[in-house]
C-alpha cells in the first residue's frame, strides 16, 4: 500500500497553505511537525479528501483517491484537530453512529466500540452524554472513533493536545500497537510524542516539506550545532538575548544552557547530541518569534 | 433496506427529535391544537323544548335535527322548502322575546332549517347573483367579498377581473357548468375541520418543520462533525441520502400527525356529516366554482398540503446545507417559507402570482378552492391547483438534489 502525494498545492485566495508538496507514504507511523500555520491541518484534510487541492494529486496505489471514493474512505480513520460531537449523544451511541457510517453494524460495532472505549480509558463513561466530558475525554473519544473499523490509513491531527502526560503515554502505546501494517500520520506540536512513536518525521514550513527521515537522520543536519554550557546567570541572560537558546535550567547558582550555534558559542560549551526539539527550534525559531509577536 | 441504512436513518431522526427546541415547538403545537379543540366544549344549543345542550350533545342535536332536510333541492322542491323556512322564520321572530333568551323562537322553530336555508341561499346566489354579476361587472365585486387572500381592493387586479376578460369568461363558464342543485348537508364539522387544519398546517406545523430541519446539515458544520462524517465510508453518499430520508420521514410524520389529529378530532365530534355536501354550501367556499364535494375538497387540501410540506422540507434541507449553523439558517428559511404569505398584489400581480406558487401557499390549499387563479404557460391556461402541485413536486425533488450536492461538496476550509 502506497499513498502518494504529487505536487500538492492548496491555496486560500492568495495565501498558499500547502505548496507543491510531494511525498509517498508506506505503512508506518509518520510524525508531521511544523509551527502553527505550516499547513499540517490543510495537508491532512487534503489526504482525507474533505478538501480539494488547487493542483496536484493524491493517489492510493496509483489510483486517485477521489475516484476511489468509498473504497478509499473505508480505509480511512480521521481525528480532526477540532473534535466534532453531538452534545446529547452518549459516548456509546456516538461510537455506534460512527461505526454505522463506516459500514460496521450490529454486534461487531458494539464489540469494537466497547473495546476502543476501553482502550482510550472511557469504558466507565460509555453511557454518559458527551457534553459532560472534559476536553481530554473528548479528545480520547475522537481518537477512538478514528480507530473504529481498523483503518489502514489513520490521520490524527493534534491527537495529544489537551491530554495529560499519563494519557499521552497511553496514547503513544495505543498507536504503537495499532500501527503495524498501517499508514499512520499524526501532526503535533509536542515533539516528544513524535520522537517516541514516529518511524519517520516530516517537517513542514510554509506549506512545504522541508525535511523527512527518521529522528537520527534528520537531526544530522545540526549534528555539530548543538551545545551545552553552564554559565553564570548574567551570562545566561546575555546569551538568551543574542543566541538561539533551547532549554534553560537553573542548577544551584549557575545556569545550564542548550544552545544552537554553528560555532562554539561560549567558553566551556560542549557539543552534545542533537534531538528533535533542537531541530524544531532550528527550523521554527523564526516562526515562533513571529507567532510571539 | 439494509441494516446500516436503517441505523443511519434512526440516528438522524434521533438528532432531529433530541433538540430542545423541537420539544418546545411540540408543546406550542399541542397548545395550538388544544385551543382549536376547546371550541367543542364551549358549544351549546337548545332543543325545541328550550333545554340547554352543551359540547358533543349540542353538536349531535344540531347535526341530527338539521340533517332531516339534507339532500338536493330542484326548483319545485326548493320553492316548497322556502315556504316552510319562511313560515318557521316568521314564527321564530314572532315568538322571540326581548329578554335574555332572545333567540328562543329560533331554537324552537328555526334551528332545524338552518343548514337547508343557508344551502338554498348559496344555491340561489349562483344563478341569481354570481353569474349575472360576472356578466355585467366581471369578478371585481365577487373577489372583494370572497374572502380569498388576494385582491383586497387591489386596483392591480381590476383589468384582469373586468367583465369580458378571459379570466372572467373562464370563471363564468365554470359557474355555469356547476352541477345544480347543490348537495346540502349539515357541514359545520367539515368547515371547522378545513379551517382549523389549514391554520394548523400553516403556522405551528410548517414552523416546526422548518425549525426542526434547519439543523440537519448546518449543525454538522457548526458542531465540527462535517469533516468526520465526510471522511467515513458512507459519509458522502449514504449518510446524505439517509439524512434526506429522515427529514422527509419527519415531514410526513408531522403532516400525518397534524392531519390525523385534526381529522380524527372533528370526525369524532361531528361525525362524517357534510362530507358529501357541495363545497358551495360551506360558508368558506361559497364562491368556489369547483363542482366538488367537501370530502374531495378535504382530500385536495391534504394532497396539496402534503406536497407543500415536502417542498418546505426540501427548502429547509437546501438552506441547511448552505449555511454554517442552524441559527444562520433560520433567517433565510423563515423568509423563503413565510414571506410569500404576504399579499403583495398591490405592488405587482405578476409577482403575487409567482409567490402563490411557493410551498407555504400550497400548504394554504383551501385558499385555492375559494377562488381559482390561472397561469398562462405557453398558451395553456393552467389552474393554480395543477400548477402548484407540479411546482411543489418539482421543487421538492430539485431542492433536495441541490441539498445533497451542497453537503457532499463541503470543503473543510477552517
Amino acid at each position: 500500500m502506497e499513498l502518494s502525494l504529487k505536487h500538492l498545492t492548496r491555496k486560500y485566495g492568495e495565501k498558499i497553505a500547502v505548496d507543491d508538496f510531494s511525498a509517498a507514504f508506506a505503512p508506518k507511523v509518520y510524525g508531521l511537525l511544523g509551527a502553527n500555520g505550516a499547513g499540517k491541518t490543510t495537508l491532512m484534510r487534503l489526504i482525507c479528501d474533505i478538501l480539494k487541492p488547487t493542483s496536484g494529486s493524491i493517489t492510493l496505489d496509483g489510483v486517485g483517491i477521489s475516484s476511489l471514493d468509498e473504497s478509499y474512505r473505508e480505509k480511512l480513520g480521521y481525528d480532526p484537530q477540532r473534535f466534532g460531537y453531538y452534545p446529547d449523544f452518549t459516548a456509546e451511541s456516538y461510537m455506534a453512529y460512527i461505526a454505522a457510517l463506516k459500514g460496521i453494524g450490529g454486534a461487531a460495532a458494539r464489540n469494537e466500540a466497547r473495546w476502543l472505549l476501553e482502550a482510550v480509558g472511557l469504558s466507565d463513561a460509555a453511557k454518559r452524554k458527551i457534553k459532560t466530558f472534559s476536553g481530554g475525554m473528548q479528545k480520547r473519544l475522537g481518537i477512538a472513533q478514528a480507530m473504529l473499523g481498523d483503518p489502514a490509513i489513520l490521520i490524527l491531527d493534534e491527537p495529544t493536545a489537551g491530554l495529560d502526560p499519563k494519557e499521552r503515554v497511553h496514547f503513544r502505546n495505543l498507536i504503537s500497537s495499532f500501527a503495524p501494517g498501517k499508514i499512520v500520520i499524526l501532526s503535533t506540536h509536542i515533539v516528544s510524542d513524535v520522537e517516541y512513536i514516529a518511524a519517520e518525521i516530516m517537517m513542514m514550513r510554509q506549506g512545504r516539506l522541508i525535511r523527512r527521515g527518521d529522528a537520527r537522520t534528520i537531526t544530522g543536519i545540526i549534528a555539530d550545532s548543538v551545545w551545552e554550557a553552564v554559565v553564570a546567570p548574567d551570562v545566561a541572560e546575555r546569551a538568551s538575548a543574542g543566541m538561539t537558546v533551547g532549554n534553560i535550567r537553573h542548577e544551584g547558582g549557575a545556569v545550564r544552557l542548550r544552545i544552537l550555534s554553528d560555532k562554539k558559542p561560549l567558553d566551556g560549551a560542549v557539543r552534545v547530541e542533537p534531538n528533535l526539539e533542537d531541530l524544531y527550534l532550528h527550523y521554527f525559531e523564526e516562526a515562533a518569534e513571529s507567532c510571539a509577536e | 433496506m439494509c441494516r446500516i441504512t436503517r441505523a443511519l436513518i434512526k440516528f438522524e431522526l434521533k438528532k432531529i427529535a433530541q433538540r430542545r427546541i423541537f420539544l418546545i415547538l411540540l408543546l406550542v403545537f399541542a397548545a395550538f391544537a388544544a385551543y382549536n379543540f376547546a371550541g367543542v366544549a364551549s358549544r351549546y344549543t337548545y332543543d325545541s323544548s328550550l333545554n340547554r345542550l352543551t359540547g358533543i350533545a349540542a353538536i349531535r342535536y344540531d347535526r341530527d335535527t338539521q340533517n332531516q332536510y339534507a339532500g338536493r333541492y330542484g326548483n319545485a322542491e326548493a320553492a316548497e322548502m322556502r315556504e316552510r323556512i319562511n313560515a318557521a322564520a316568521e314564527r321564530a321572530r314572532s315568538e322571540s322575546s326581548e329578554d335574555m333568551l332572545i333567540y328562543e323562537g329560533r331554537w324552537k322553530y328555526f334551528l332545524q332549517y338552518e343548514t337547508v336555508s343557508d344551502g338554498l341561499s348559496r344555491q340561489n346566489a349562483i344563478e341569481d347573483f354570481i353569474i349575472p354579476e360576472i356578466k355585467s361587472n366581471g369578478l371585481i365585486n365577487i373577489y372583494a367579498i370572497s374572502g380569498a387572500r388576494f385582491f383586497q381592493f387591489a386596483d392591480n387586479w381590476k383589468p384582469i377581473l373586468a367583465a369580458g376578460s378571459p379570466y372572467s369568461e373562464k370563471l363564468l363558464a365554470m359557474y355555469e357548468n356547476l352541477e345544480l342543485p347543490l348537495a346540502i348537508e349539515y357541514n359545520l364539522g367539515f368547515e371547522n375541520l378545513v379551517k382549523s387544519l389549514e391554520s394548523a398546517l400553516l403556522f405551528p406545523a410548517a414552523a416546526i418543520l422548518a425549525i426542526a430541519l434547519a439543523p440537519v446539515f448546518s449543525d454538522e458544520y457548526g458542531a465540527g462533525m462535517a469533516p468526520i462524517l465526510l471522511a467515513t465510508k458512507h459519509g458522502k453518499r449514504r449518510l446524505i441520502k439517509c439524512k434526506i430520508i429522515a427529514a422527509y420521514l419527519f415531514a410526513i410524520g408531522l403532516f400525518l400527525l397534524t392531519a390525523l389529529l385534526y381529522a380524527g378530532f372533528y370526525l369524532l365530534a361531528w361525525g362524517a356529516s357534510g362530507a358529501g355536501a357541495s363545497i358551495q354550501t360551506i360558508e368558506t367556499f361559497r364562491f368556489s366554482p369547483y363542482g366538488i364535494a367537501a370530502w374531495q375538497a378535504l382530500l385536495s387540501i391534504l394532497g396539496m398540503g402534503f406536497l407543500g410540506f415536502m417542498s418546505i422540507a426540501s427548502v429547509a434541507l437546501l438552506v441547511s446545507a448552505k449555511t454554517k449553523n442552524s441559527y444562520n439558517a433560520l433567517i433565510p428559511l423563515a423568509a423563503i417559507v413565510f414571506l410569500p404569505l404576504i399579499d403583495i398584489s398591490r405592488v405587482s400581480v405578476a409577482i403575487e402570482k409567482i409567490l402563490l406558487l411557493f410551498p407555504i401557499n400550497a400548504v394554504a390549499a383551501a385558499d385555492m378552492l375559494r377562488f381559482p387563479i390561472f397561469y398562462n404557460i405557453g398558451g395553456m391556461s393552467l389552474d393554480r391547483i395543477v400548477l402548484s402541485a407540479v411546482v411543489s413536486a418539482v421543487a421538492a425533488a430539485a431542492l433536495c438534489a441541490m441539498a445533497y450536492r451542497a453537503f457532499r461538496a463541503y470543503q473543510a476550509r477552517n
